[in-house]
């Protein structure tokens, strides 16, 4: 296992798209300093809250994007980590070793689970660096929220594998580009739900229906998969500390009011032993 | 023996890939499994190695049920179509599979220049495997499968990207590997090379195996004699009463005969019943021969039925 990890993440070093992500990763780091260095600069000393609830609502939006970019780097990554192998002829090759397809599987998990998390530990210290830099903003939760951040590549990570294992390299990346964004948006209608509710904007019943429904639909997303919700904890743990809560920062999708159970923690990481189970019950079963 | 089926049948979406396979290859045999594109050959070796899992049947190799992962490090394989990770090199790529093979580093450091040499790569397995011509890495293939010192070698057409200097030495190769008593198990629609390195062989058409035994049993002794005659059907019937082996090719009427005796009695049939001979000449019976004759005899519902081998007979 280990010798297929060290190569697994040897070839991620070398694949295009971990360069293209990098490149575009510095290109979005570089956008998100100038822009905050000329929001902040023009905010009087005086102005602290001001100030601290717009580092919070900048942290969070550049942690929203700088996960985007982990997933997408994620996805297209590792949607022919078996599929591609098969198709052009590698597979057979190291199939025929005397190695178990389980040890081939987890294998490639760990190499690009490596890789991954390297990456997004990368963009996560930077964005906050960044915010910190400019608004002296730090957070107790730094290290929670970083462990947190790097789990969601490592969720993706393990159905993108799975489906790897019976879809084509072209299918299994739309069929994840889908699934992430249909998480993505249930979480922005969840927060949209909680926002109705808790700042009053329903009128009578039929807006505690259309709230709660919202809400519903989140929850349901985020069990489909659990990346937004962390996503959700992260600023949740960042924020936290804020002498300026999120309930009083504008409304922003990015914000966090009530955060993910400690359960949903739970829910997340059963499911990244369920996909890996599952993809090496697939891999193990399917003709080579 | 070395490798032992019975009915090994490998169906992909009910259509067969292979059907009821029975084989025999017994320990130091240089087998050839010989068949046209599409008659199930790879099927029959990603079964045996456990790529693929056999619909119904049986099958041992090396004395362990198909799919075995231990036996697998006695195996050395060169799949057919195969790509390696071509931004390795080709001495890392040997030492990535060495590791999949549990070798030891000591090993390695001596067996990889030893496979490298007998391929003809050593001096360039420092480059990166995508600047290699097609049969540079069929070749850094075979070294690969020959890296683990295997006691069962498959190749599956390993001399398809060759040149024919290359050719002649993957037959040295083989030779030499049958001189260590090696057994390997040669699938090939290149008659030439099977022909040259293999001392048994079976014919696979349509996933079926149709004829397998000793090679000399089917060549050996042999000659095929070429008749252009006009006449009535009666004659073609009667040459088929003194040869079994029999086929029309270019309308000429082509007879596998065990010796020479028979050469006057093919001329009499024709004469007898009232033909005219305008030509009768002889040649050696080549595997090829026996291939055409073997793939154009069977028909497209030939059904399997588990038969004796050439080497029973």
């Amino acid at each position: 296992m280990i010798t297929i990890a060290r190569l697994t993440f040897r070839e991620m070093l070398n694949k295009r798209i971990l360069l293209l992500g990098l490149v575009l990763t510095v290109v979005y780091l570089s956008i998100l300093w100038l822009g905050l260095h000329y929001v902040g600069k023009d905010i009087p000393e005086t102005a602290e809250l001001v100030r601290l609830s717009l580092a919070g609502e900048l942290l969070t939006a550049g942690l929203f994007v700088s996960g985007m970019l982990v997933s997408l780097v994620t996805v297209f990554s590792s949607a022919g980590a078996i599929s591609a192998d098969i198709e052009n002829g590698i597979m057979p090759a190291t199939a025929a070793k005397p190695i178990s397809r389980t040890q081939i599987f987890l294998g490639k998990y760990a190499g690009l689970g490596l890789a991954l998390v390297v990456y997004s530990l990368f963009v996560f210290i930077a964005t906050n660096m960044i915010v910190w830099r400019v608004f002296h903003f730090y957070s107790d939760g730094f290290f929670s929220a970083m462990v947190l951040f790097a789990l969601q590549p490592l969720v993706l990570l393990a159905v993108s594998l799975w489906g790897s294992t019976f879809l084509s390299t072209l299918g299994n990346g739309v069929f994840m580009f889908m699934l992430y964004s249909v998480a993505v948006i249930g979480g922005m209608l969840e927060y949209v739900g909680v926002q109705m509710s808790s700042m009053a904007l329903t009128a009578g019943a039929s807006g505690t229906a259309a709230a709660s429904s919202l809400t519903m639909i989140g929850i349901l997303t985020s069990l489909l998969l659990p990346v937004d919700s962390l996503y959700r904890l992260v600023n949740y743990l960042l924020l936290q500390g804020s002498p300026v809560p999120a309930q009083l920062m504008r409304f922003t999708p990015f914000l966090t009011i009530t955060p993910p159970s400690m359960e949903m923690l739970a829910y997340t990481a059963g499911y990244i032993l369920l996909f890996i189970g599952l993809g090496i019950y697939k891999f193990s079963s399917r003709d080579l | 023996m070395i490798i032992e089926t019975l009915n090994l049948t490998k169906l992909y979406d009910g259509k067969p890939g292979c059907r009821d396979i029975c084989l025999s290859v017994s320990e130091g045999q240089v087998f050839g499994f010989l068949g046209p594109n599409g008659a199930g050959k790879s099927t029959v070796v990603k079964t045996l190695i456990g790529l693929l899992r056999p619909t119904d049947g049986q099958g041992m190799v090396l004395g362990q049920p198909l799919g075995n992962k231990q036996v697998r490090r006695k195996i050395g394989f060169l799949p057919e179509n195969f790509r390696f990770q071509e931004w390795l090199t080709g001495r890392e790529l040997l030492e990535f599979h060495g590791a999949m093979y549990g070798l030891e580093r000591r090993f390695l450091k001596e067996r990889i220049p030893v496979v490298l040499e007998m391929v003809r790569l050593r001096g360039r397995e420092r480059e990166p495997i995508r600047s290699y011509s097609k049969g540079m890495q069929q070749r850094l293939g075979i070294a690969s499968a020959l890296l683990p010192d295997p006691e069962l070698v498959f190749l599956d057409e390993p001399t398809s990207a060759l040149d024919p200097i290359g050719r002649r030495e993957i037959r040295e190769i083989i030779k030499n590997l049958r001189s260590e008593s090696k057994t390997v198990f040669l699938n090939s629609h290149l008659l030439s090379e099977v022909e040259m390195t293999c001392d048994h062989v079976a014919f696979i058409k349509g996933g079926i195996i149709l004829d397998q035994g000793r090679l000399s049993n089917f060549t050996g002794g042999k000659q095929v004699v070429s008749l252009r005659y006009t006449g009535s059907p009666r004659i073609l019937e009667s040459i088929r009463a003194v040869s079994q082996e029999v086929f029309i090719d270019n309308g000429l009427v082509q007879v596998a005969v065990a010796s020479e005796d028979l050469l006057p009695v093919l001329a009499s049939i024709v004469v007898q019943n009232g033909g005219d001979l305008y030509e009768m000449t002889t040649s050696g019976f080549s595997l090829e021969d026996v291939f055409i004759n073997i793939m154009g005899e069977a028909a497209d519902d030939y059904h399997c039925t588990p038969h004796l081998s050439r080497d029973a007979e």
